[in-house]
């Protein structure tokens, strides 16, 4: 990834978990969050348009439950918290993925984003996301989270 | 006087959120009728007294532009005041939406000062 998108998905992923979570997430060598265990879960969505490609956020189990928790003004312990966990994390992405475009490609380009997906992430994918040269990596209360752009389009690959 | 509010969008989570921003900011809220989709809220519209209608864009089975369209082709929808909630920065789109009847436009991630100038301006409220 060049600097130039490394540097927008990093401001507006905190950006956002920020604004809509109230949590601050500080961004992390990925040496430091290699080691893996427990459920990770892996939300991805594309999006076409001015330019072509994909968001995929992977973060461990327990902060979806934190991230729903804090979205919604609840404890993390909260029964409709652990419900919307998958919900509110696909929302984190969606909000992401929409302000990174702007801020990459302005507010004359239009695009279409898809409904993100949720699945489990094995740890081996987790390891090939952490390789990945288009993936950040993050630390959000004290756990890690790894968030990849690509864009595969000729017009992305030159504007942005 | 309390709006009844209509809130379209696919995320349980967005609508809990605007929901509850609305009551933080203030605003006079009586009926909060929810829907998933566009479909979803021409029915709750044929059948409820809605003041106001917040929508999202992105949906699966009728998305908000088609929704926007819906309203606009009925003489009794079209003039209850629509506000977009989206992540969409595209001034185009925008544009695009309220040549379509859409009265105001709020990007997401928002806060409840802003939720509380745009019903205002929209509603006077």
């Amino acid at each position: 990834m060049n600097s130039q998108r490394e540097g927008a998905v990093k401001k507006v992923f905190c950006e956002m978990l920020e604004k809509c979570a109230f949590i601050f997430a500080e961004t992390a060598a990925k040496d430091e969050i290699d080691d893996v265990a427990g459920e990770y879960v892996c939300v991805a969505m594309s999006f076409s348009g001015a330019w072509r490609g994909t968001m995929q956020l992977a973060l461990p189990r327990p902060l979806c439950a934190v991230i729903a928790a804090n979205m919604l003004g609840l404890e993390p312990d909260d029964e409709e918290a652990a419900q919307a966990q998958d919900d509110a994390v696909k929302e984190l992405l969606n909000v992401t993925c929409g302000n990174v475009l702007t801020t990459l490609a302005g507010t004359e380009a239009v695009f279409s984003l898809s409904a993100p997906k949720t699945q489990v992430l094995p740890a081996a994918e987790w390891k090939a996301l952490l390789q990945s040269p288009e993936s950040v990596g993050f630390t959000v209360e004290e756990q890690p989270a790894l968030l990849r752009l690509t864009i595969d389009d000729e017009a992305g690959a030159h504007h942005g | 006087m309390a709006l009844n509010i209509l809130i379209v969008d696919d995320s349980v989570t967005v609508r809990a959120v605007i929901k509850r921003t609305l009551e933080m900011a203030g605003v006079p809220v009586g009926t909060v009728h929810q829907a998933a989709n566009g479909e979803e809220a021409l029915a709750v519209l044929a059948k409820e007294w809605v003041d106001l209608v917040f929508t999202d864009l992105n949906m699966p089975v009728m998305d908000g532009v088609a929704f926007v369209e819906r309203m606009s082709a009925s003489d009794l929808l079209k003039t209850i005041p629509v506000i977009v909630v989206s992540t969409d920065g595209s001034a185009v789109r925008i544009e695009q939406l309220k040549a379509k009847g859409v009265r105001a436009f709020v990007h997401k991630p928002f806060t409840p000062e802003l939720l509380r100038k745009v019903v205002s301006d929209t509603v006077g409220v």
